[in-house]
C-alpha cells in the first residue's frame, strides 16, 4: 500500500509538493494527472527513494520510502518517464545485470522476461546506445516488470511508444491490476486513465484537487455527442428535452446528454435524418481541462464565464455545468475553425498566382 | 558491497586502467633502462643547462647516484603526481557523477539495494583499481631493475616509495569521488574533481622553486610524500601511510554520507 501523509517538499515557494495526501491501497490501481510541472514526477521520486520528503511521511507497505528503499525495491517495478539505461550494454547484458543486482545471481528461470521480451517485441541484439528512443522505452518496461513485482509505478508509460504497444502496456497494466497487483499510473491521457484505473487523482501546483472514483464518476458524467445531420434538424425539439448543443455548422452538431438520458435523446434523434454520431466520451477529460486551463489563462476563462453566464442565466439556470461545458465547445470550435481558414486564405492566393505565373511562362 | 556490479566496473574501466599501467610501466621502465650505475654524470650534465629553478621545479634538484634514489628522483617525483591524477579525475567521474547524470544510475537504485552499498562498492573499486596499478609498477620495476642491474635495486625502499604513492593517490581518487558523489552533474564534479588535485600540484611545484615560496608546499597533500626524503630515510613512511589513510576514510565516509543523504534526478 502507497501511503502519503502530509507530505511537503518545497523547491521554492510555488514549485515543489504541498500537503499531499493520498493512499493507493493494495490491489487498486491509481491514476495520478496533472498537467507539467505539477509534481507528479516529484511524487515519484520520492516514491522511488531518489529524494526525501521535507515534511510528512511517504511509505509503502509502511516502510519509509527514503531510508527503506532498498527493501522496498523487491516488490516495486517502476517504469520512469526518461528512461536510463546503461548504454554501453548489450540488451541481454543489461538484463541480466539488472537480474543479478536483484539478487538473482545465476537465476535460470527466465520464463516471466522472455515472455515480455516477446510481448514488447524487444530487439535483444545489439547495444542499448543503437536502439530508437521507443525500443529503450520497452526495454525499460521489460526492466520494471521481469521480477513480477507486486507495486507498479508507472511514469507517462506510453510516451514513445507506438499505439500498438501502448495498447499492450494498458493491457498488461489491466491483466496485472486483476492478479491483485497495486498499480500508481502518472500520466497526461486521460483515456489510459479511463482504461485502467480505479481511482484517479488530480494534481496541480504541488495540490491534489480531485481525488475521486472513476466508478462513481462514470455515473454522473455528461456525455457529449457530435452528430452530423442529413436535414436541418428540429432544434426546438432537441431544446425542449432540454439538451444542450453547439452548432458547428450548418449540420454538424455538439449534442450534451447527461448519462442517464442518452434514451430520451435517442428518442428524439429518431425523427431526425443522422448520417454520423459519434461518441465524445470525455467526463474525465473535461475535469482535467478545468484545471489543465485554468493555470494557461486564467483571466480570459473567468471573464468569458462572466458573460456567458450574463447572457445565458435564463436558459441555463437549471443546468450549473452549463457554461463550463460551454466554455469548451467555444474554444474546440475556435481551434477547429480558424486554421480552416487561415489556409484558405492563404493558400488559394497564392496557388492562383503561381498559376498564373507558369501560364504566362 | 555489490558484487554484480564490481564485476561490472571492472568490464567499464579495465580499458582505461590498462591505458595508465601502460603508460606508467613503459615510463618506469625506461627510467631503469637509462640508469648508469657508473654515474649519473650525463643526467647532471644535462640538467646543469637548464636554470637551477626550473629543475628545482620538477624535482630533479638532487638527482641520487643509487638506482633506488634514481628511480625516486625521476619517476617518484613529477610523473607519479601527474598521470595517477588524471586516472582518478576521470575514473572517478565515471563511476558516480557520469552514470547520475545521465540517469543509468537510478537503474541500480531501482533495485533491492540501498545507496550505501551501492556507492561504497563503487568506492572500493576506485580504491582497488589504483592497488593494481601501483602492484604492477612495482612488479614491472622490481622486474627490470632485477633484468639490468641485478642487486642494485633496495626492494625494502622500493615497496615504502610504492606504498606511499599508492596512499596518496589513493587519497586523490577519493578527492575526486567525493565531488563526484556531490554533484549531479559531470561538469561540476570534473571541474572540482580537477580543479583540487591540480591546485596541490601547483603549489606543490611552486614551493620547490624559492625560499619564499616554501610555505605553500604546506597547503599541498603532495608535499607530505616526497620520493627522495624516503629514499634518505628522512621520512617516517609510516606516519605518512597513516595519515593518508585516515584522510581516505575520512574523505570515503563524507562521500558515502552525502551521496545516500542527497537528492537524485530522475
Amino acid at each position: 500500500m502507497i501511503e502519503l501523509k502530509d507530505v511537503t517538499l518545497k523547491y521554492s515557494s510555488t514549485k515543489g509538493i504541498f500537503n499531499l495526501n493520498f493512499n493507493v491501497e493494495k490491489g487498486e490501481a491509481f491514476g495520478y494527472v496533472g498537467p507539467d510541472d505539477a509534481g507528479k514526477t516529484t511524487t515519484i521520486r520520492m516514491l522511488m527513494g531518489l529524494i526525501r520528503a521535507g515534511r510528512g511521511s511517504v511509505t509503502i507497505d509502511g516502510l519509509n520510502c527514503f531510508f527503506q528503499a532498498s527493501a522496498i525495491q523487491k516488490n516495486i517495478g517502476y517504469v520512469p518517464e526518461e528512461v536510463g539505461l546503461f548504454e554501453n550494454m548489450r540488451v541481454k547484458e543489461h538484463l541480466n545485470f539488472i537480474t543479478q543486482m536483484r539478487g538473482g545471481f545465476g537465476r535460470k528461470d527466465t520464463h516471466l522476461r522472455d515472455s515480455l521480451i516477446e510481448r514488447f517485441d524487444v530487439e535483444t541484439r545489439g547495444k542499448i546506445e543503437n536502439m530508437s528512443t521507443g525500443m529503450k522505452k520497452r526495454l525499460a518496461i521489460v526492466t520494471a516488470l521481469m521480477h513480477d513485482p507486486q507495486i507498479l509505478v508507472l511514469d507517462e508509460p506510453t510516451n514513445g511508444l507506438d499505439p500498438l504497444m501502448q495498447s499492450r502496456l494498458l493491457d498488461l497494466v489491466l491483466e496485472e491490476k486483476r492478479r491483485g497487483k497495486t498499480v500508481l499510473l502518472a500520466t497526461h491521457k486521460f483515456e489510459e486513465v479511463e482504461r485502467t484505473c480505479d481511482r484517479v487523482g488530480v494534481l496541480k501546483e504541488g495540490h491534489l484537487v480531485e481525488n475521486m472514483d472513476i466508478v462513481s464518476l462514470r455515473a454522473e458524467e455528461t456525455k457529449a455527442y457530435l452528430v452530423k445531420f442529413g436535414a436541418p434538424p428540429n432544434l426546438e425539439q432537441i431544446k425542449k428535452y432540454g439538451f444542450d448543443y453547439q452548432q458547428f455548422s450548418q449540420s454538424d452538431y455538439e449534442i450534451f446528454s447527461s448519462g442517464d438520458r442518452i434514451d430520451v435523446l435517442m428518442k428524439v434523434l429518431s425523427h431526425e435524418k443522422v448520417l454520423v454520431f459519434n461518441s465524445k466520451n470525455q467526463s474525465l477529460e473535461e475535469i482535467f481541462q478545468k484545471h489543465y486551463q485554468q493555470e494557461t489563462n486564467h483571466q480570459e476563462i473567468k471573464n468569458e464565464i462572466k458573460n456567458e453566464v450574463k447572457n445565458e442565466v435564463k436558459n441555463r439556470a437549471d443546468k450549473p455545468q452549463a457554461e463550463k461545458l460551454k466554455l469548451f465547445r467555444k474554444k474546440e470550435v475556435k481551434n477547429k475553425a480558424l486554421p480552416d481558414k487561415a489556409m484558405k486564405n492563404k493558400t488559394l492566393p497564392e496557388q492562383d498566382e503561381k498559376v498564373r505565373e507558369v501560364k504566362k511562362a | 558491497m555489490s558484487i554484480p556490479l564490481f564485476l561490472k566496473n571492472i568490464k567499464n574501466n579495465t580499458v582505461l586502467l590498462l591505458v595508465f599501467v601502460a603508460l606508467m610501466s613503459i615510463y618506469l621502465a625506461v627510467i631503469i633502462y637509462i640508469y648508469d650505475p657508473s654515474g649519473v654524470g650525463a643526467m647532471v650534465d644535462m640538467m646543469s643547462i637548464l636554470p637551477a629553478v626550473v629543475v628545482n621545479a620538477i624535482g630533479f634538484g638532487t638527482i641520487d647516484s643509487g638506482l633506488t634514489g634514481f628511480i625516486a628522483s625521476l619517476f617518484y617525483g613529477v610523473l607519479i603526481y601527474l598521470f595517477p591524477m588524471v586516472y582518478c579525475i576521470i575514473l572517478a567521474n565515471r563511476l558516480v557523477a557520469k552514470w547520475v547524470y545521465e540517469g543509468s544510475f537510478n537503474s541500480l537504485l531501482y533495485t533491492p539495494n540501498s545507496r550505501i552499498k551501492i556507492i561504497v562498492t563503487q568506492g572500493a573499486y576506485l580504491l582497488a583499481s589504483i592497488a593494481v596499478l601501483f602492484t604492477v609498477l612495482f612488479l614491472v620495476g622490481y622486474g627490470m631493475s632485477e633484468q639490468f642491474f641485478p642487486g642494485m635495486l633496495d626492494i625494502k625502499v622500493f615497496l615504502k616509495l610504492n606504498l606511499g604513492a599508492t596512499l596518496m593517490t589513493m587519497t586523490i581518487g577519493m578527492v575526486c569521488f567525493f565531488f563526484s558523489c556531490l554533484f549531479n552533474n559531470t561538469k561540476l564534479a570534473l571541474f572540482f574533481g580537477a580543479l583540487i588535485p591540480i591546485g596541490f600540484f601547483i603549489l606543490n611545484t611552486v614551493s620547490k622553486l624559492s625560499e619564499k615560496t616554501l610555505f605553500l608546499g604546506k597547503f599541498s597533500l603532495y608535499s607530505a610524500f616526497d620520493g627522495l626524503a624516503i629514499v634518505n630515510g628522512q621520512a617516517n613512511i609510516t606516519l605518512i601511510i597513516g595519515g593518508f589513510a585516515i584522510v581516505i576514510v575520512l574523505l570515503f565516509v563524507t562521500a558515502v554520507g552525502v551521496f545516500s543523504l542527497k537528492r537524485l534526478p530522475v
